[in-house]
């Protein structure tokens, strides 16, 4: 027989004698199941035939020709044993793979035939638990690997042994193979090499790092490395992978890629960190590293974060882009559903039809669900506030001089998007305070006997119908002395005044109030807490300051989950309606003598004194006369932050849903209302500012 | 005088494909049909080995611990060509004494640039 110079032809008849040894196995292994010389030749005809078949193209022969092998390969591993069922298919096989060879181009009856093999072949032989075993990987390596992984960026740091050229090793074709396996960025370093003169030409000082990104998993880049010598030191770290949270798309500092990288150490970064200028000069000025090294930190920083921008605007074409405006649209429509159906509610309890009335109740259900609905639309994670203010830390700590780590924790929590906007500006003043007056210099934190580098958390969780948050920082806390000049300086308080620590604390929200020596670029922008404390009880939220010197502060806020629709409890004071947010009020008791304490505002609740309003006479200015009312008060418990106030009002009347519009000019200036609804009849309630008039009660008492 | 490649394969058709790209690449080649066979054929004068890991007789394995443990050109480069791909394997190829690894299905230039590196890795 004289070979054909065509290797197809020269495959076909090598497959028609592989085909005849395995129809010869098969039969053998019929008489004789235990036969594993047999097992294992009509294992290898498979593999040879699947080999030389992918190498040609006849990518339906070597798929096919895959599973089987894969099977063979586990019974001759004795994971399974030798079945008469076995034998049956491994003659179809045979047939069919017969069949494909006579034909150019497999049709679909064809297929149809093959599949019906190889699926009764795994029904009989379910592969899942001795995979492992078997012998054999899928024709395309590593795709099972990547279809669960997805991308990932490798960071691959080269550093041949010095005898390599020696030795014949050389790492661009170690390269070239990694290309093949996805995107490649390389740098190489010279730095290490002595000048001319001391220069052994024999010798390799060069070095590379090479950034890959692939879906051929781990083992894959380790795989290109397996023929390489063992005295060259190659590091393969992940530094990105598709997986991670899009959203986060800050990637490490220049300064810690390169003490990742082992270019410079922590030490000579906290050495080079203590100058002003941008830190990859300094630390090249300095002498720590050479320019090429920083440019490929930079690199690195670059190609992470643009891979990470990339995804963020993958991820988000699976979903669908609103305008938020018309998101706000459907939520006020809402609103207004919500307040029509109390108006129809109302219309229909007092026509008394009973067929009217469920109507309005199943209404009243639908209307909830699509409130609900409307509401989760417009929701946002805190994440999208808190995240844009890493690079605002990092910026200012450098401005500063300060070291500075930003923690986030419960950044799933979420809020009205409307709410986050309007926290972005009150946030941006706490943490400017914090790292301008707050938080020390690494120096003066090493005095204090603290670590170097300072610490800010901004945490958000749920705490019932609120948000809370809390901005907190391990800096100085503080200095309450100071504090306390200033407030006598500004007039603020008397100078003989007694105040404890707390109240001290918290006179840096009193208006016009500012502790800084003088003025810096960061906090001096004349904005002071009390406006930020303005601007968070205008949300219908709160904020208050728990501080100790020396250990740090926290700032606690609490904000309404939502500020379109409120639920609340309707009041009456002298013909007018107000509204008290539900989740502020606490109990309804009556008014009576026994419960008074003389001519002060404080009242006996539950053993404790509580102070009161009495908002007939806050809001109109008329003295209690008892005769308009028949002497049957009632005084609503309500409590903000950690107060408890009563509010004493002529009647309690109902709960209710609604839109809170603000107030027009007119009410401007008036202290103890934030807003307005429209009350089923068409009357305007006033939603009343419980922070406020909590405040007062307390102050006033 | 060209280098001369030895390819121990048991495919028919394998050994043909490789001929033919080696031939195109300007190499002399010498055929063995399995280790047992590759043992016998190498001699002073091959520059390269390339072998294929499943075979009868004697595998790729044996055929590169017999190259290695014998006394003819016993430091001759040795290319595993093969469409095993699983790092175990590639650890023992390496254990056993091989030079490189190619995974099938291969390109043309992928072999002939797989078989310079390991014949005369510093020229690249």
């Amino acid at each position: 027989m004289s070979p054909s110079v065509d290797p197809l032809e020269t495959f076909r008849e090598e497959v028609t004698e592989l085909l005849s040894s395995l129809e010869r196995a098969l039969m053998k292994l019929e008489d004789d199941p235990a036969d594993t010389g047999m097992i294992d030749e009509a294992f290898r005809s498979m593999h040879t035939i699947k080999g030389s078949g992918n190498m040609l193209g006849l990518t339906e022969l070597g798929a096919f020709t895959h599973t089987v092998e894969t099977v063979f390969a586990h019974v001759r591993d004795g994971h399974a044993a030798v079945t008469p069922r076995l034998i049956e298919l491994g003659l179809a096989a045979r047939d069919h793979i017969e069949s494909l060879l006579a034909t150019v181009e497999p049709d679909e009856r064809l297929n149809a035939d093959g599949a019906a093999i190889v699926n009764e072949l795994l029904q009989e032989y379910p592969l899942d638990s001795g995979r492992a075993g078997g012998a054999t990987v899928p024709a395309a390596p590593a795709a099972t690997e990547s279809d669960a992984q997805g991308e990932t960026t490798w960071r691959i740091q080269l550093l041949p042994a010095s005898s390599a050229f020696q030795t014949g090793n050389n790492p661009v074709p170690l390269i070239r193979e990694l290309m093949e396996l996805g995107e490649v960025l390389v740098a190489g370093f010279t730095d290490q090499v002595p000048p001319v003169e001391e220069l052994d030409p024999e010798l390799c000082m060069l070095s590379w790092d090479i950034l890959l990104t692939t879906d051929a998993g781990e083992n894959a880049v380790r795989d290109v490395f397996i023929f390489v010598d063992d005295d060259w030191d190659i590091r393969i770290a992940a530094i990105d992978e598709s997986s991670l949270d899009a959203a986060d798309l800050d990637y490490k500092r220049l300064g810690e890629i390169l003490v990742e990288r082992g270019d410079i150490t922590a030490d000579d970064l906290a050495n080079a960190v203590n100058t002003r200028s941008y830190i990859g000069d300094t630390l090249v000025q300095q002498g720590f590293v050479s320019p090429e090294r920083v440019e490929a930190a930079l690199k690195e920083q670059d190609l992470v974060r643009k891979r990470r921008e990339s995804r963020q605007s993958l991820e988000t074409s699976n979903t669908i882009k609103v305008r938020t405006e018309k998101l706000d649209t459907l939520v006020n429509l809402v609103g207004e559903f919500v307040s029509e159906h109390a108006t129809l509610q109302r219309l229909a309890t007092q026509a008394g039809d009973p067929e009217i009335l469920s109507t309005a109740e199943r209404l009243e259900g639908l209307i909830r669900d699509t409130r609900d609905l409307a509401m989760q639309l417009h929701m946002v994670p805190v994440e999208v506030l808190f995240s844009g203010y890493r690079r605002l830390v990092r910026d200012l700590a450098k401005e500063l001089g300060k070291d500075v780590k930003l923690v986030l924790e419960g950044v799933d929590t979420e809020l009205d998007k409307n709410i986050v906007e309007r926290l972005k500006d009150p946030l941006l003043h706490i943490i400017r305070n914090s790292l301008d007056h707050g938080l020390e210099t690494p120096e003066e934190r090493t005095a204090a006997g603290k670590h170097p580098q300072g610490t800010l958390i901004m945490k958000a969780y749920y705490s019932g119908a609120h948000v809370a948050m809390r901005i907190s920082d391990d800096g100085r806390g503080i200095n309450t002395d100071a504090v306390r000049e200033k407030a006598i300086d500004r007039g603020l308080i008397s100078e003989d005044a007694q105040l404890g620590e707390q109240e001290l604390n918290e006179l840096i929200f009193a208006p016009g109030f500012s502790t800084a020596k003088k003025t810096t670029s960061v906090s001096g922008r004349g904005v002071g807490m009390d406006v930020v404390r303005q601007n968070i009880e205008n949300l219908g939220g709160s904020i208050r300051i728990e501080s100790e010197r020396g250990q740090g502060s926290s700032m606690h806020l609490r904000i309404p989950l939502t500020l379109a629709i409120v639920e609340g409890l309707l009041v009456e004071v002298a013909d007018q309606a107000y509204m008290a947010t539900m989740s502020s009020v606490v109990e309804c008791v009556e008014l009576d003598d026994s419960n008074r304490r003389g001519d002060q505002k404080l009242m006996q609740y539950r053993g404790k004194l509580v102070p009161f309003i009495d908002l007939r006479e806050y809001f109109l200015g008329i003295t209690e006369n008892r005769e308009m009312t028949g002497g049957r008060r009632q005084i609503l418990m309500v409590h903000s932050e950690d107060r408890m106030i009563g509010l004493v009002v002529d009647n309690i009347r109902d709960t209710f849903q609604s839109v809170v519009k603000t107030l027009g000019k007119m009410y401007e200036g008036v202290e103890g209302v934030s807003g307005a609804v429209v009350l089923g009849d068409g009357r305007l309630a006033l939603m009343l500012d419980i922070d406020r008039l909590s405040r007062l009660a307390a102050h006033t008492a | 005088m060209a280098d001369t490649v030895l390819i121990v394969d048991d495919s028919v058709s394998m050994r043909q494909m490789e001929t033919l790209i080696l031939k195109a690449g300007g190499y002399q080649v010498v055929e063995a049909a399995n280790g047992k066979e590759g043992v016998e054929k190498l001699t002073e004068d091959i520059t390269v080995v390339i072998t294929d890991y499943n075979m009868p007789e004697m595998n790729g394995i044996e055929f590169i611990e017999a190259v290695r443990a014998g006394s003819v050109n016993k430091s001759v480069p040795i290319l595993i060509v093969t469409t095993e791909s699983e790092a175990e394997k590639k650890q023992e190829g390496k254990r056993a004494g091989a030079t490189g690894w190619l995974t099938k299905p291969f390109e043309q230039d992928q072999l002939l640039r797989a078989i310079k590196k390991v014949a005369s890795p510093s020229d690249f």
